[in-house]
């Protein structure tokens, strides 16, 4: 056996490229993983401080130290904090709901992007992008329109019900078609799914234009608000449906989130590094099945989520998903309810589709994404 | 406890990729695998790897079948560098080192694995910037912290001794340096009771490092044996159709020196275009 030569090197001898500086952000990121879990304290008070305001503020104003109060006689321990019956119902029926929803809904959508980005090694995926989304809302706009025709007097009163489990098949059986589609023999090739993804939201599209145009004025009314996403409609009831579907798929995601960190180096070198690719991607599916079909049945279509806080918090928390995961969750429960308080702020005592203000925000972040240098995150 | 390839036959469409190709690699040697362009070297190591099943014969790793390894339990001791690192995530040079970990890694990484990833990072000199952007390297940078990557995944010796390391060419995009320093690696882990199976074009890199030489030609194994055995002008013009004089390597004398001449195919457009 040949015996390994390794040639001395001078002191001098580095090389060009080792001599880069580490860029401010590359700075940042170290600085923020040796002080250990800094992130997750920030992004919980940001969490926090919004769900405070949007509980409190509103055309019924409540105080921090009210809310406090409020919860506390829930629980049989009266303070010495006065407070107005009224509060405390525009607290439990209304209020609280809805900003239980936005945590729930930005969460999985945050989460379900996340996942999705991995799944598909590419920064631009959105849940949007696979049709889910647009496939859940075919599902409801022909819910909408064709229900009262179909069960006539009887459709009404199970109303409540009918739209949100028609969004939530329509969003599995999408996701489902797309999988298939993409699935081939065998192996998931991501560039197939994305096709799928892309065809099956034309079509849904397709549809869903057309159900708008033999729709009358007031389906029209709903089809509209529906479609761009409110979460108005938040209720104790829809909350307890769609709670289990959100809470159970993102428990599951602390055995996977190395697994996503392995898969992002490719299909094969997963693979290499003894991880069954296969299951990992199947695993993945589900879960945004699950957490992005029970939210868009409560709420409609929220887009740019999804996108927006991977993004954000890759280049500060870093790519690392046991990392990337939960922070998703807080920071995009945080920013859902932060955008929806200003729905209902902004243009008071109307409110505005949540979609519009997260679009405004996110359609320019993703062409900002789109217009920089090809390849970087 | 060798890596052994019996008969391995790959087909995709009609296109035969591999045709009845036989080879043993043991413990302590490196076997380079030459060809020109499509002869099938890259399908040979997916055929190792596991990625493409053969439609014809036998891949085993040591005593057992490669089908009957489990997905955890072969990554803990067969490394492989694939040809193109498709990651464009801002993780940090050392968090892609430290991914090599992965197989040995039930819940979080200790300080150990985190020193094996620096040591690894350090052997292939990519120690200077472990905390920079991945996806902000140059190609060369890259190729080397994914070698890093491959080295810490096999970096500590398991009970039995044996390791495997496949690399499809290793030395693509790297300077001079880098390219005799990641061949001189593997020498190192091959001293350790590692296979090494290396994908290569350079001639002379393969002549000095390599103990077994596997040259292939449309899918078939033309010749697998010593360098100096292999490299003469008759075989290399055949199959590379290049025109070479074959001297000794100044300083290792049992090392053949390949000194290219010409392309075959030159001389004949050459001739064609005076006609």
């Amino acid at each position: 056996m040949r015996e390994a030569k390794i040639i001395e090197r001078g002191k001098t001898g580095k090389f060009s490229g080792d001599e880069v500086k580490p860029t401010f952000i590359e700075n940042l990121r170290v600085w923020i993983a040796s002080t250990n879990k800094i992130a997750f304290i920030i992004l919980t008070v940001i969490l926090f401080g919004v769900i405070a305001t949007a509980i409190g503020d509103g055309a019924v104003s409540i105080s921090l130290l009210q809310i406090i109060a409020i919860f506390s006689s829930k629980i049989g321990i009266i303070l010495n904090i006065p407070f107005e019956a009224q509060q405390e119902s525009v607290l439990w029926a209304i209020r609280l709901p809805r900003v239980l929803l936005g945590v729930l809904v930005g969460a999985s959508l945050a989460v379900s992007g996340t996942l999705l980005q991995g799944l598909f090694r590419n920064p631009l995926a959105e849940p949007s992008l696979l049709g889910i989304s647009s496939g859940a809302a075919l599902f409801a706009v022909a819910t909408i329109v064709l229900g009262e025709k179909i069960f006539n007097g009887f459709f009404s009163e199970y109303k409540f019900f009918a739209l949100p489990v028609a969004a939530f098949i329509g969003g599995i059986c999408t996701i489902f078609l797309v999988y298939r589609i993409g699935r081939g023999k065998g192996s998931i090739d991501t560039a197939t799914i994305l096709l799928a993804g892309i065809a099956v939201n034309a079509l849904a599209g397709a549809g869903i234009g057309f159900f708008t145009f033999i729709a009358d004025d007031v389906q029209l009314r709903n089809i509209t608000f529906w479609s761009l996403g409110s979460l108005a409609s938040a209720t104790w009831q829809s909350l307890a449906i769609i709670t289990p579907l959100i809470i159970l798929p993102l428990f599951c995601l602390k055995s996977l989130s190395r697994k996503m960190n392995a898969l992002l180096l490719g299909d094969a070198e997963a693979a290499h590094l003894g991880i069954n690719v296969e299951k990992l991607k199947r695993k993945i599916i589900l879960i945004v099945a699950l957490t992005v079909g029970a939210s868009v049945s409560v709420t409609g279509i929220i887009g740019f989520v999804g996108l927006v806080v991977p993004h954000l918090l890759r280049l500060t928390t870093g790519a690392d998903h046991r990392n990337l995961l939960p922070s998703s969750a807080i920071l995009g429960a945080a920013l859902l309810i932060g955008a929806d308080y200003l729905c209902r702020t902004i243009v008071a005592p109307a409110e505005l589709p949540i979609g519009v203000i997260t679009a405004a925000i996110g359609a320019p972040f993703f062409l900002w994404l789109l217009l920089r240098k090809k390849n970087e995150y | 406890m060798s890596i052994k390839a019996e008969n391995v036959k790959v087909e995709i469409g009609r296109k035969t990729l591999l045709e009845d190709v036989s080879f043993a690699a043991n413990p302590g040697e490196i076997i380079a695998v030459l060809g020109p362009n499509g002869a099938g070297k890259s399908t040979l190591l997916k055929v190792l790897t596991g990625e493409i099943k053969p439609q014809k014969g036998e891949i085993s790793f040591g005593d057992k079948n490669l089908n009957d390894w489990g997905f955890n339990e072969l990554a803990k001791i067969r490394g492989v560098l694939p040809q193109s690192f498709a990651l464009n995530f801002p993780f940090t040079v050392s968090e892609v080192a430290l991914l090599g970990r992965t197989p040995h890694i039930k819940y979080s990484e200790s300080k150990r694995d985190h020193e094996i990833a620096l040591s690894a990072l350090k052997t292939v000199e990519a120690d200077a910037f472990a905390d920079r952007f991945y996806p902000t390297l140059s190609g060369g940078e890259r190729q080397r912290v994914q070698l890093a990557r491959v080295l810490a995944q096999i970096w500590e010796k398991p009970e039995n001794d044996l390791r495997y390391l496949l690399l499809d060419e290793p030395t693509a995009s790297l300077d001079l340096a880098h390219q005799h320093l990641t061949l001189q690696t593997a020498r190192n882990f091959a001293g350790n009771q590692t296979v090494v199976i290396a994908v290569l074009h350079d001639l002379n890199l393969a002549a000095q490092y390599a103990d077994k030489i596997l040259i292939l030609q449309n899918g078939r194994k033309i010749a697998f044996d010593k360098p100096k055995n292999v490299l003469n002008s008759g075989l290399i013009g055949e199959v590379f159709g290049i025109e070479v004089y074959i001297t000794k390597h100044a300083k290792f004398y049992d090392v053949p020196l390949i000194v290219p001449i010409g392309s075959y195919a030159r001389k004949e457009i050459a001739m064609s275009v005076k006609v």
